[in-house]
């Protein structure tokens, strides 16, 4: 469906912008380099999307 | 062909700027402004951004960027660059921007217009532009990183230092501005307090309930926020509600304070996150609706091009045009802020290294352009009304027949019909003396709004407008007060190892309590300021970030000639000499000024006086002369702190160039990229 992909890429774009994590992209990342170990779950991947976000340098300006 | 497209742009420009510049009358529109500044910016991207690119720092589409060798799918990771734009300007993009040119169109609007137009094409794009380069040459390293591998141990460390004095003095002034901004405003207050149990709401639906739905909760949580606007107005005119919901400034500081304190040590999922969401997600909606509202409307500008203020005699702040427009306007020119996130989260993901022509310089273009903006919302207002919201209460006097009767006396006419009416349409009790921008800067972009978008719903853009100004700021608090725990954290390991251990609970509930209890002395003391506080600690906030936008050009300079380009060194060279020309001076006026309104140091000594007359209680006294002597003592150490860096990099740069020292560039090497061109 034309109008699905389209639907599903502004939600992607929006995503990006705004810094929000991506599992499907993340699995996605997985597959193409076949990462050795076990895949993280979606909860496991927020977690460490958190931790790489809020970490010891600034992501945001004034 | 080209050249006749481009000769076209920039005459339109230069036409322009002769329009603004000798232009004297009435009024003149809006459609200049923006006019000169959008033929500036594109000059300046397409012929000093492409030298930039070409000829010192020879970005290579060929090499692999840190994104493509070092993919992990999560901070890693190749994006397209236009998407990559969005996220870059999100980031740097804030309340700085907006504020500064609205504070400093006491001079009029010419003055902030031309630093904001040509400072960024000269000064601001090239730092963000160059820090984004040199950072994404080795592999996404930060500003502190660069500046310690690259000049010496003691310049970084003195740029951690400088960061983190600086986030201090920034989280006090945008914290003041909220204050002043929500103080006897029940609606406003309450559609800030609002935000909160939404955030939560929204924090447990992405980490507990549906883990990893940020879309989800994000998209609820905005349908939350606009109810919570509505029913702001509700609250506000209910004669049993909206006293829960009025306070005063001090007892708003307080609660902010308490807030920050909580956000900082809570998990990031509850407050922060979810926050960081809603308040980027409203940031480009307003931005680009203010940009469609302007260029709809094209108002005409009310303000002159320049008021009787550039002698130094304004009541918004003291000083005179020079160096006080340079200082006042930090970003959308320069901001040295924006090294920070230009050696953050956008150097990771570039996919190419040609995008960081866009991304670096074009990101701050865009930002200088929200400046801009905002200087045409603030000139959009008649100047009898943007001084009676701008100047303090002290020089105003409580009523609007005072405030009348005094900006008369500055050559501006207001009725106090005028006054009170306008307070009354956007729903207020009163507009006066409600110093820090954002005010003034709401009421213009709700007039603009709502000549654009539908008449009649003023006050709901003024509240919509405090709205996302408060939310984001808030955000930025929470945000900056856990950056400066982790930094004072990392600092305290030094000196005694457990200290810096970001897991161990004392030492986060410790370093929290520092950093919060120090932007929050800040904040009271520019509360209970007689003046506001916005004139002793936007200035101390202005050089500050101007103070390591010097810093970041130092770093940048360095990167420049120890990749063999001293020749071309003078591109980040000028632009430091001028911001220490402006800095310096500003420093030593804020300091040794003989005129007590601007120098701390002859305030606090006229506080002396009275309080040795009896004009002034002691213990009040006492405590207004330690905060001057505070102020000049925090502007004495950044100047120290900058002038170190400065000097240990001057001293590097003359070891390379005299070949004493090999120009050695740490750059990560070169991977041929895996890409199809």
């Amino acid at each position: 469906m034309p109008v699905e992909t389209a639907l599903n890429r502004l939600v992607r774009v929006i995503r990006r912008i705004l810094g929000m994590p991506d599992y499907e992209e993340y699995l996605r990342h997985l597959k193409r380099c076949d990462a050795p170990g076990p895949v993280p779950s979606e909860r496991e991947f927020f977690e460490s999307y958190l931790r790489a976000r809020y970490g010891r340098t600034p992501s945001r300006c004034c | 062909m080209r050249f006749i497209i481009w000769f076209a742009i920039a005459l339109t420009g230069a036409v322009a700027w002769g329009m603004l510049a000798l232009h004297r009358g009435e009024t003149i529109s809006a459609a200049w402004l923006v006019l000169a500044a959008v033929g500036t910016y594109l000059v300046g991207y397409r012929f000093y951004s492409r030298f930039l690119a070409d000829k010192i720092f020879e970005l290579d589409d060929r090499r692999a960027t840190p994104a493509e060798r070092l993919d992990n799918g999560r901070d890693y990771c190749p994006t397209s660059r236009w998407v990559l734009f969005g996220h870059h300007f999100a980031a740097i993009a804030g309340a700085g921007p907006l504020v500064g040119p609205v504070l400093a169109a006491q001079f009029g609007y010419l003055p902030g217009t031309i630093w904001i137009v040509f400072g960024v094409v000269l000064a601001g794009a090239v730092q963000d532009f160059v820090i984004l380069f040199g950072s994404m040459r080795r592999d996404g390293k930060s500003l502190g990183q660069m500046a310690k591998e690259e000049i010496g141990p003691v310049t970084g460390i003195a740029a951690m230092i400088a960061v983190l004095s600086i986030m201090i003095i920034l989280l006090a002034v945008l914290a003041l501005i909220v204050v002043n901004a929500l103080k006897g405003s029940p609606w406003g207050v309450f559609t800030i307090a609002a935000t909160i149990p939404i955030a939560f709401l929204m924090g447990f639906w992405m980490k507990v309930w549906r883990p990893g739905r940020t879309m989800e909760a994000t998209a609820i949580g905005i349908v939350l926020l606009f109810a919570a606007l509505l029913g702001g107005r509700y609250v506000a005119e209910s004669p049993s509600l909206a006293p829960l919901f009025t306070y005063s400034g001090p007892a708003l500081a307080y609660a902010v304070i308490g807030y920050g304190f909580l956000a900082s040590v809570l998990p990031v999922w509850m407050l922060l996150l979810p926050r960081d969401y809603l308040s980027t997600f409203m940031k480009i909606g307003v931005i680009l609706l203010m940009a469609v509202g302007i260029l709809l409307v094209l108002p005409p500008l009310k303000l002159p091009a320049f008021t009787r203020f550039i002698d130094g005699t304004g009541p918004v702040f003291a000083g005179k045009l020079f160096p006080f427009a340079f200082i006042t306007i930090a970003c959308g020119a320069i901001s040295g802020f924006h090294a920070l996130v230009s050696s953050g989260t956008t150097p990771k993901m570039l996919r190419r290294e040609s995008d960081a022509r866009l991304i670096g310089y074009g990101g701050m273009l865009m930002e200088s352009f929200v400046a801009v903006m905002a200087m045409a919302a603030a000139a959009v207002l008649d100047p009898g009304i943007y001084f009676a919201i701008n100047a303090p209460l002290a020089t105003l006097g409580g009523t609007p027949e005072s405030a009348a009767q005094v900006i008369q006396t500055w050559g501006f006419t207001v009725t106090p019909e005028q006054i009170t009416g306008l307070a009354a349409s956007v729903g207020e009790a009163t507009l006066l003396g409600r110093v820090g921008g954002a005010p003034s800067l709401a009421v213009g972009m709700a007039q603009i709004f709502s000549h654009a978008f539908g008449q009649g719903l003023i006050a709901l853009w003024y509240h919509f407008a405090i709205m996302f100004e408060a939310l984001f700021i808030l955000t930025v608090l929470d945000a900056g007060s856990r950056v400066g725990r982790f930094m004072l954290q990392e600092l305290a390991g030094h000196v005694w190892e457990p200290l810096g251990r970001t897991s161990w609970y004392p030492s986060n509930i410790f370093a929290s309590a520092v950093v919060v209890g120090g932007w929050g002395y800040f904040l009271v003391q520019g509360v209970l300021d007689p003046l506001g506080g916005i004139n002793s600690l936007w200035p101390l906030f202005g050089i500050s970030n101007q103070l390591l936008a010097a810093v970041a050009l130092c770093v940048g300079t360095t990167l420049i000639i120890k990749r063999g380009k001293a020749r071309y060194a003078w591109v980040t060279i000028v632009p430091l000499m001028w911001l220490l020309a402006v800095t310096l001076t500003a420093g030593w006026q804020k300091i040794f000024s003989p005129d007590p309104r601007l120098g701390f140091l002859s305030h606090a000594a006229t506080l002396v006086a009275q309080v040795a007359a009896g004009s002034l209680e002691p213990a009040r006294g006492a405590r207004l002369i330690f905060n001057d002597r505070l102020d000049a003592l925090m502007v004495v150490i950044f100047i120290s702190v900058v002038l170190l860096v400065v000097v240990s990099s001057a001293w590097e740069w003359m070891q390379i160039v005299r070949k004493r020292k090999p120009a050695v560039v740490r750059e990560s090497p070169f991977v041929e990229t895996a890409y199809a061109s």
